[in-house]
């Protein structure tokens, strides 16, 4: 099996596996860290010195993160706590139609509660407009969510811009930022992001833990989606899970070491990949030329079902689509949204690479994605469509 | 989610492709499925027939298990195939199964063709 699926998640790092387990077993680091005997200490002491590193990877400091289960838990955190908590201010919100589902049905529920929800929709490269996000907010707007990296395609969005018109018109700016993290340099203070949600195991780091990072001068409270204990300044009870904090940390750090040489590489991948698959008649790349992180290359294919082209490439890990909706029959709603048709969206492939894939790989891929889009199209009916009876 | 019966048929479909005689197709690729079938009658009986497919994996492998079974068959088995028996050896889930109506309904437009347009081939 070739994994070609980083962006639904990445392995565990080895080293990072190291400094997990060294959280386990009979060492002092397993003890609860709101236990306030020595073991306890000891691994509140580990935890205080892993928030303080990751906040230093994002210019935030550590009293600004909240330790959570993962990005969609800080999505969830950050889009409903904050609504919640300035309800009175305001209840029109804005984000984009083409937001993973944790932030997508975070504002449905919202809208189930009575919240007005301006949703953007991008252009065809999938990029939102900068002058339709400005237009949509109003004295009501309490907070703006947008992603950094779609995470089907890969498409950038400008979020320096989008924090600066946000912080301009007195609004909080959300960004899921669960794709770049390792893979785009983030700064919350030079792009002026008040709450900024990632996760560990989308940068070779554990599942089941991520962050959300809330500015301390913009927004000190959300209202708690949890209740049952005074963790995290009561924003997020719940025994803190030693091993997964410093697997993240330490998954973190690595990736932001990489930042100068890893995107590159991969990016260089993604593009010779995009090379040999280019040549298929009729193949579509989805989201824009340039402005897309280095991992992921999302195409489609005319003519061609989606389940049996995913099915001729079984021997590959990949995704047809975000791979938290790829159990479902329904065409792509990010696909959709760039002017794809159904079929079109549903004969799509995410190839997403990373630190592990190789060249060989790829071609591989390329040789049997190639073999299967030819075998069914020739397999296909040439008549155009007919009804059923 | 795929059984080995349905690895086979799709990887390996020896009826696939289109013939010059009494053809039937249904459904569409908006609806995500779209099958033709095609065949050729001699001294009574179905001779050569093939299909053509735009589906999932289920689909491709049922009209190759179709085809397989129809052959030197009486045309007018056609009109009575039910999937039942295709979706069992295949393992089709419960939720596709309609999806393999459209093969009913194509190899019923084959037999309509051929009752109605390929008389001088009968008996």
């Amino acid at each position: 099996m070739i994994y070609l699926d980083y962006a639904a998640t990445t392995p565990v790092d080895e080293n990072v596996v190291d400094v997990m387990c060294q959280c386990l077993g009979s060492q002092e680091l397993f003890a609860n860290t709101a236990s306030s005997h020595a073991a306890g200490r000891k691994a509140h002491k580990a935890v205080e010195a892993a928030r303080d590193r990751v906040a230093g990877l994002i210019n935030a400091a550590a009293r600004e993160l909240i330790w959570t289960s993962g990005a969609t838990e800080s999505d969830n955190l950050a889009i409903i706590g904050a609504a919640h908590f300035r309800r009175l201010r305001g209840k029109h919100l804005v984000t984009s139609v083409t937001e993973h589902k944790a932030v997508v049905d975070s504002f449905h529920l919202l809208e189930k509660e009575g919240f007005t929800i301006t949703w953007l929709h991008p252009d065809e490269f999938g990029v939102i407009s900068l002058q339709d996000l400005e237009a949509a907010i109003t004295d009501e707007t309490t907070l703006v969510s947008i992603m950094h990296v779609n995470n089907e395609t890969g498409v950038i969005q400008d979020i320096g811009a989008i924090g600066e018109i946000c912080r301009r018109r007195d609004v909080l700016f959300h960004v899921d930022a669960a794709q770049s993290f390792g893979r785009l340099p983030i700064d919350v203070r030079r792009d002026q992001i008040d709450m900024l949600s990632l996760s560990a195991h989308k940068a070779y780091g554990p599942k089941g833990v991520g962050v959300l990072f809330l500015d301390s001068e913009r927004i000190r409270r959300v209202e708690p989606l949890l209740h049952g204990g005074g963790h995290e300044r009561g924003l997020r009870p719940g025994t803190l899970a030693t091993h997964q904090i410093l697997g993240m940390s330490r998954a973190l750090e690595i990736a932001h070491q990489n930042l100068a040489q890893e995107p590159q590489h991969i990016s260089v991948l993604r593009d010779y990949l995009w090379q040999l698959v280019g040549v298929i008649p009729s193949i579509q790349l989805n989201g824009h030329p340039s402005r897309r992180a280095c991992h992921i290359l999302n195409v489609s294919v005319a003519d061609v079902e989606g389940e049996s082209l995913l099915y001729g490439m079984r021997n590959f890990a990949l995704s047809s689509g975000s791979a938290c909706i790829s159990d479902s029959a329904e065409p792509s709603y990010v696909l959709k949204s760039l002017g794809r048709s159904d079929q079109l969206a549903q004969g799509s492939i995410r190839f997403s690479l990373g630190r592990y894939t190789t060249r060989a790989e790829l071609d591989q891929a390329a040789d049997t994605f190639i073999a299967t889009v030819t075998r069914l199209r020739d397999l296909s009916p040439n008549q155009q469509s007919v009804g059923s009876g | 989610m795929y059984s080995a019966a349905v690895e086979q048929a799709f990887d390996h479909p020896v009826h696939a492709g289109d013939l010059s005689g009494a053809s039937g197709t249904a459904g569409s690729r908006a609806l995500g499925t779209e099958v033709a079938f095609s065949m050729q009658v001699a001294a009574g009986m179905i001779s050569q027939m093939t299909f053509q497919a735009y589906g999932c994996p289920h689909t491709i492998a049922a009209c190759e298990l179709a085809v397989e079974g129809l052959l030197g068959k009486a045309p007018e088995t056609l009109e009575k195939w039910v999937p039942d028996r295709v979706a069992q050896l295949l393992e089709v889930p419960v939720e596709k199964t309609g999806r393999l109506f459209f093969i009913q309904d194509a190899l019923r437009n084959c037999w309509q063709d051929w009752d109605t347009n390929k008389l001088d081939e009968r008996d």
